[in-house]
């Protein structure tokens, strides 16, 4: 009710104009009664009206918005100093479009490094294990960015731990996909088998790993391949499933996808390929990281 | 002859005690502007005398709120004139609005006590 006033106001700015030229009018009649000159009488009048152009103002504020009245004057005094002083405003208008661009900028960068949740199901109850950072802590050869314990360590804390529902472990790697001459590295993962069961990540194809994949000894049981790299090295095609891929020279078979938009747990990258934590020796024989004790 | 002198600096009495008046006015019958405010003059003996000018904006914030209603007439000495009536809102208003006053009359003569002089 309020605001649709604005678009009356003419109509009733002239009423209101001829309701206080009605009063002057009976005053007016009045005084003349009373037997004054017409002169004398509109004074008189006038006086007992009193504030005319107060009165008017009153109510126009009560009939307008007052923003929407001067917007208009704002933006005539703005193109005025435009025409003024030019370089003035560029430059003020360059300093406002690069700091709102770098604002916008730093946003994008912070939410998708810190902001944005993982894409699983229970993000928030998620939590990473590391060793209390101290003098004693972590010594030893370092073969990967996120390395907190060797994989004895890990086996120790699986069968131990109490405090969550479920536990999982994870490494990257880099593979080999290519059978000779040129190299044609892929991002990998090594999980424990119960990683994409904990996060919740249903296979878009196929299947995920179970604990049952990841055991001691298992052999090449298999490797799940990140969405992205099945759209894009096998065309997004179910036949993909049961082929062979060439991990550093050892044939593992295609046994899932996992689902869109999953990229792992390492926020800013993602995976191509996931094969189980027990597949490391045959990847890496007689190197192979697992039964050190020294290695991260 | 008292004057209460108006401080407020818009002219206005105390909004709402004008308000009042001016319902109150109206409850009787429907009135222009002029006859309003020479109402109000009238009937308190010539102690409240209303601004005529500031009466306007109140008529219409009275209005605004559907409290009175206008209609275009002709008054008694053939001029064309905005009359204004008392709404059913408006006749609400007015017993809520005389009540609340009754009470504070009543409080502040309570606490002033007999007067003594």
């Amino acid at each position: 009710m309020s605001w649709l006033r604005y678009f009356r106001r003419t109509r009733r700015k002239e009423d209101f104009a001829v309701e206080i030229e009605t009063y002057l009018q009976h005053e007016m009649d009045e005084n003349i009664a009373h037997g004054m000159n017409p002169r004398d009488a509109a004074f008189a009048a006038r006086r007992k009206f009193g504030n005319i152009t107060r009165a008017k103002e009153t109510a126009h504020r009560m009939n307008t918005i007052g923003f929407l009245e001067t917007i208009g004057q704002d933006l005539r005094y703005a193109a005025r100093l435009f025409r003024l002083e030019p370089g003035f405003f560029t430059v003020a208008i360059l300093c406002l479009a690069l700091g709102i661009g770098a604002n916008t900028a730093i946003f994008h960068l912070l939410d998708a490094v810190r902001l944005r949740a993982l894409p699983v199901t229970s993000a928030q109850e998620l939590a990473e294990i590391q060793i209390a950072p101290g003098q004693k802590c972590c010594t030893g050869n370092f073969s990967n960015r996120r390395s907190n314990f060797t994989y004895a360590l890990w086996d120790e804390l699986r069968s131990r731990q109490q405090a969550f529902s479920s536990l999982f472990a994870w490494s990257e790697h880099r593979f080999n996909t290519a059978a000779g001459g040129e190299v044609r590295s892929v991002e990998g993962i090594y999980v424990s088998g119960n990683f994409f069961r904990t996060l919740g990540v249903i296979p878009a194809l196929g299947r995920v790993f179970s604990i049952a994949d990841d055991r001691p000894g298992c052999g090449a049981p298999g490797v799940i391949l990140g969405h992205s790299f099945w759209q894009r090295e096998y065309g997004g095609q179910t036949s993909a499933l049961g082929r062979k891929i060439l991990l550093d020279g050892k044939p593992f078979e295609i046994v899932g996808v996992a689902q869109a938009g999953f990229f792992g747990v390492e926020v800013g990258r993602s995976f191509d390929v996931a094969v189980p934590v027990c597949a490391e020796p045959i990847v890496n024989g007689e190197n192979s990281h697992t039964p050190k004790r020294h290695h991260w | 002859m008292a004057q209460p002198k108006q401080k407020d600096d818009r002219g206005d009495m105390l909004q709402g005690t004008l308000a009042m008046l001016v319902l109150r006015t109206l409850l009787l019958a429907p009135a222009h502007g002029h006859t309003i405010a020479y109402a109000i003059e009238r009937t308190s003996e010539d102690i409240l005398q209303v601004e005529h000018g500031s009466l306007y904006p109140a008529l219409h914030r009275l209005e605004e709120r559907g409290l009175i209603a206008s209609f275009w007439g002709t008054s008694e000495n053939n001029r064309k004139a905005k009359y204004y009536r008392i709404t059913p809102a408006g006749r609400r208003h007015l017993a809520r609005e005389r009540s609340r006053w009754d009470q504070m009359v009543n409080a502040i003569a309570r606490v002033l006590g007999p007067a003594t002089e």
